[in-house]
């Protein structure tokens, strides 16, 4: 029988946050200096042996990507994630690719979506699915989609758009007034 | 080489009368998933055009377009969203913030064509095979908690505090609550398509939202001279089509206007240099009246440097409006505030001095145009035994008597008879002097052309309607009068007006009380018009019928506000007196 994953947390980490639980499911934040360890200690102790899923949340207002670790146990089917939270800038993660062969591609995923860096994971630089992607990351909440599509595909023809305040200002003539209004002094 | 190879190829062969694993060829559908975001539908019947979808949307895929060449109507503005979907990146961000709720998405997302740029189509309008699709994203309030998008609350009395007295109601924002009230405007305008006079709301409400209030002052000047009493007691037709109101609640509009007008001392002090003429306009005006119609046009009439004497039979300007609505609605301490723009704008005002059909001969000559806006006068008789009674009333005439201050004696209880807004402010003031009060109304509560403000208001306060009785008569008794009545069933119009009352029986019910209110309604009084001109003008019901521009076709004669066909509140005189003006302004100076 596995480990109680609260046990081995309060064991293995102190200063650990819970995000949500319920029965077969429990979500933890822990500071990122100690990830690596509660996920080998969730593997090796608590029988979560099977990565599902790596992702990031891009918190741009705090500056940080949240990156959430999915693992699931093959024996009851329970899950466990682990978020941590890691500088925009230069962001830098350890891989899991000794303990999962499968993080490989979940890294290189989010390499090229949000240029996270995963030093020790061979293919990181493979294309993954944006192939000869240059600039910005496009998952990145600093990418402006506006203007790459601008860039990308040019102006779209034959467009015309009318503002509705506008349209109704026209309409109702509420700007002509009996005496010069605000709209023309300003 | 073993023995099974030899056989081996003849395996492959019990592969045939199994599935293939491969994608089949011609393909088969592969539909998304049932929230799947594909390709926009949006139901045309609900959407209003206010162009939310094109404000959010990051990659400007979406354009307001005009359809059919239809112009704005009141609270649409008749445009609807074309999706370019050579931008669409599918966030569904449009979807997530549609007032209405009329935009959503089917999960049909393949589509080909051999132009990119016919890849763009008017969801609803323009018709698509995934129009009846029932799968699809779609708005869900559950998670967005958009729905719930409510007012910033606003501090009124208790019932048991308003009845002891006069006080105002509504207690109004304080600057923080007008911000945050005003930040929830998304500036579409279409409370502008539904404003009498069309005011600049989105624009005065930015600019409260960015604390500005003397310019959202004076954006309210541009077309209405009277904000404050309009903040207080305008029928806000515009809440009604606000964009925020289907999902929501409308933004708090006439309450803004009211924050910002009592937020000054003075107004005319925030006004300032706007005050002086702006044209030098000539010619001279005579205004009949100095109610919200009347001071409307004799403020812009100044304004372009017309001479304008306004004539009131009263001692005082504002109207039935001023003088009529009670105290707790509408308190006399903003009278005079505004009323001093008015002078200082350069209106001459002639109090006490009732038009006659002589003096209405001598305006007419002595001056280049005349605008005619007495309002009613005359509170409507109800033909029934009885009626003249002592003890019975009019509800109107009580009203303009200052019941608050002086000393009427109604008696224990009064009975009022009507469903208006003279019949709500009648009880209320009654039962503000102590009495029970009942209100008789032909038709059913929801039939009430009285605001629902105040009909829920008087309930609150205890006061008892009877919905659907049917006056008989009204006899005197030893204790005072006695209300015969007969219950009512409504009846469906067949013609498709709306649903008549009907006496259900000829049982006859009763009350006894002591005072009974007549507020069956307003009759206009034309008796200052000489013969000769009320024999030409065009009337009905006795009201003066006129044209776009006020006119009334006959001379110079302009007329506006109660005594022309209209609503019948303030902010339509108000609208009537900027026409007027323009009309009379551009009659006047035509030669010069």
């Amino acid at each position: 029988m596995a480990d109680d994953l609260m046990t081995m947390l309060r064991e293995t980490v102190e200063d650990y946050r819970v995000i949500r639980k319920r029965h077969g499911y429990l979500h933890v934040s822990v500071p990122r200096e100690r990830v690596m360890e509660v996920i080998v200690t969730a593997k090796s102790r608590c029988g979560k042996n099977v990565l599902q899923l790596i992702s990031a949340v891009d918190r741009i207002e705090r500056d940080i990507f949240q990156l959430t670790w999915i693992l699931e146990s093959t024996e009851d089917a329970s899950i466990f994630m682990v978020s941590a939270d890691y500088p925009r800038e230069g962001c830098k993660v350890p891989t899991l690719k000794d303990m999962w062969p499968s993080a490989v591609f979940f890294e290189r995923e989010l390499r090229e979506m949000f240029g996270i860096e995963f030093p020790g994971n061979p293919r990181q630089d493979e294309d993954f699915l944006l192939e000869g992607w240059e600039g910005i990351p496009p998952m990145r909440r600093d990418f402006d989609t506006l203007e790459y599509s601008m860039k990308t595909y040019g102006e779209r023809r034959k467009r015309e758009h009318v503002d509705p305040r506008r349209l109704i200002a026209e309409h109702t003539g509420e700007w002509d007034t009996p005496v010069p209004s605000r709209k023309e002094k300003s | 080489m073993r023995f099974t190879d030899i056989f081996s190829p003849f395996l492959a062969w019990t592969r045939a009368s199994k599935k293939a694993d491969t994608i089949p060829y011609p393909y088969k559908d592969n539909p998304g998933s049932d929230r799947y975001r594909g390709f926009h539908k949006n139901d045309i019947e609900k959407c209003i055009g206010c162009g939310r979808c094109h404000d959010i949307c990051q990659n400007e895929a979406i354009d307001m377009v005009k359809v059919a060449d239809a112009d704005p109507e009141k609270g649409d503005s008749k445009l609807r969203p074309m999706v370019d979907y050579g931008r669409c990146c599918w966030c569904a961000l449009c979807i997530d913030v549609c007032s209405t709720g009329s935009l959503s998405m089917s999960n049909t997302y393949s589509w080909s064509t051999f132009n990119a740029d016919t890849c763009k189509y008017v969801p609803g309008v323009d018709s698509r095979t995934w129009d009846d699709s029932e799968k699809g994203y779609r708005q869900d309030n559950e998670i967005l908690g958009w729905a719930g998008s409510p007012r910033v609350p606003m501090t009124v009395l208790t019932p048991e505090e308003r009845i002891k007295g006069f006080e105002e109601v509504v207690k109004g924002y304080s600057m923080a609550e007008a911000v945050v009230e005003a930040s929830r405007c998304i500036r579409c305008g279409l409370c502008v398509t539904a404003c009498p006079t069309h005011m600049h709301i989105p624009e005065y409400i930015a600019a409260i939202t960015s604390g500005d209030i003397e310019e959202a002052v004076k954006l309210f000047y541009d077309n209405n001279p009277l904000p404050e009493m309009c903040g207080k007691v305008c029928t806000r037709q515009c809440e009604t089509v606000c964009a925020m109101g289907y999902q929501g609640e409308a933004i708090a509009i006439r309450w803004l206007k009211r924050f910002a007008c009592e937020n000054f001392e003075s107004l005319s002090e925030v006004l300032g240099t706007d005050l002086e003429p702006v044209a030098s306009g000539k010619g001279t005006v005579a205004v009949i009246g100095a109610g919200p119609a009347g001071l409307s046009a004799s403020y812009y009439l100044a304004r372009m440097g017309c001479d304008v004497h306004v004539f009131e039979a009263d001692d005082e300007g504002g109207g039935v409006a001023q003088h009529a609505i009670p105290e707790y609605r509408l308190p006399a301490s903003g009278y005079a505030k505004q009323m001093e723009v008015f002078e200082k704008a350069g209106v001459n005002f002639h109090y006490g001095k009732p038009v006659t059909p002589g003096k209405f001969r001598k305006l007419m000559k002595k001056y280049d145009a005349v605008f005619a806006a007495p309002g009613l006068q005359r509170s409507s008789d109800l033909r029934m035994e009885g009626a003249d009674l002592p003890g019975v009333l009019h509800a109107l005439y009580f009203l303009k008597d200052d019941p608050d201050k002086k000393n009427h004696d109604l008696g224990d209880t009064v009975l009022v008879i009507g469903g208006g807004n003279v019949a709500m402010d009648t009880a209320r003031t009654s039962r503000r002097l102590g009495c029970r009060v009942i209100v008789s109304y032909r038709r059913r509560i929801e039939d009430m052309p009285a605001d629902d403000e105040e009909i829920n208001e008087a309930m609150e306060e205890g006061i008892d309607f009877r919905p659907q009785t049917i006056p008989a008569r009204i006899e005197k008794t030893s204790t005072g009068l006695r209300y015969v009545y007969f219950k009512a069933v409504m009846v469906e119009d067949p013609d498709g007006g709306r649903p008549k009352p009907v006496k259900e029986s000829d049982e006859e019910y009763h009350l006894d009380v002591n005072t009974i209110f007549l507020a069956i309604g307003q009759a206009p009084s034309l008796d200052f018009l000489p013969l000769e001109v009320a024999s030409t003008l065009k009337t009905r019901w006795g009201l003066i019928e006129v044209d776009e521009n006020q006119f009334t076709g006959v001379e110079n004669i302009y007329a506006g506000g109660d005594v022309t066909p209209g609503a019948g509140d303030v902010v339509t005189a108000v609208a009537d007196g900027v026409r007027a003006a323009k009309a009379i302004f551009r009659k006047v100076n035509r030669n010069g």
